[in-house]
């Protein structure tokens, strides 16, 4: 957790809930969280088969997940993120969205 | 040999035993009931389901923890987008996979059906055989996930704690799913191995 330097906290300005729509730069990511029942290989596969990175890639970021404890999959919009963790929580990944500079 | 090989075309096979094959059925059907609240749920007719989200769309993590396994928080950060996040999503997540859960269903009960048509006497010379195609062979991979999922949330199982296990006495009833549980990870292997 960083200090939120870049944004005024919602207390000394009042504006609309979705801040995203004001900070359109701001952008968000999906984090895929390690897991002890997904296999290695399964786990790769959804990577490549949902977001369309080449295996290399995909294998890279399988590896971050399984020795980092997690990593950031994707990044994107709040909608765009929304959805994908959606779709891994169909996969049977445990995925979460927070804004990237969180 | 209850490992799927590719046969071409898109096509992967397997045989499963007749054990293997109600085992996974019954799994199979255990996790619909779950998911589905133990509603009368078909693959033609999710409707109980959508009427009961519909009229009630969960906000809260379930209490099951096997449930918010399956179910997770979308933004553990942050308890009203959480809430929000669940509120538009749960109940698409638990018709997503009560569908795919029943599609695996379908093919094992299809599977058995021609097993009894055959006419082998012996069941332990019997195989049932399972062909998926890409579309089904997703289904699987999805379901047999999930079923793994719910498995180790029962059993608590941890991070290398295979020794624990095998350490244990095999008749406890607890060991036996731990094996149903490493035997589902061989078959989701080679599926994912056989299609990809």
């Amino acid at each position: 957790m960083g200090a939120v330097t870049a944004q005024p906290s919602s207390t000394t300005l009042d504006r609309p809930e979705t801040d995203e729509t004001v900070l359109p730069d701001v952008p968000w990511v999906t984090i895929v969280w390690d897991d002890p029942v997904n296999l290695m290989t399964y786990v790769t596969h959804v990577f490549v088969e949902y977001f369309g990175y080449a295996r290399d890639n995909a294998e890279r970021l399988m590896m971050a997940v399984h020795t980092e404890g997690r990593a950031v999959v994707a990044t994107g919009s709040r909608e765009e993120m929304e959805r994908d963790v959606h779709a891994m929580h169909g996969y049977g990944l445990w995925a979460t969205l927070q804004k990237a500079d969180e | 040999m209850s490992r799927f090989a590719s046969i071409g075309r898109g096509r992967i096979y397997a045989e499963l035993t007749v054990a293997e094959a109600q085992m996974l059925d019954g799994l199979a059907g255990q996790l619909v009931e779950l998911l589905g609240e133990g509603l009368p749920v078909t693959d033609l007719d999710l409707d109980p389901l959508s009427e009961l989200f519909r009229a009630n769309p969960p906000v809260d993590p379930p209490d099951d923890p096997v449930l918010r396994r399956l179910l997770p928080d979308g933004r553990p950060d942050d308890s009203e987008a959480s809430a929000e996040f669940r509120r538009f999503t749960e109940s698409d997540l638990r018709r997503g996979k009560i569908r795919h859960a029943m599609v695996v269903h379908e093919n094992l009960e299809a599977a058995l059906a021609d097993y009894a048509d055959s006419g082998v006497d012996d069941p332990t010379a019997a195989v049932v055989e399972i062909e998926l195609n890409e579309d089904t062979a997703r289904d699987w991979m999805r379901t047999i996930t999930d079923i793994r999922l719910a498995i180790a949330e029962r059993l608590e199982i941890t991070q290398g704690d295979e020794e624990h296990w095998l350490t244990l006495d095999p008749e406890d009833p607890q060991v036996v799913v731990y094996h149903v549980y490493g035997w589902l990870a061989l078959v989701l292997e080679s599926i994912v191995e056989a299609i990809d």
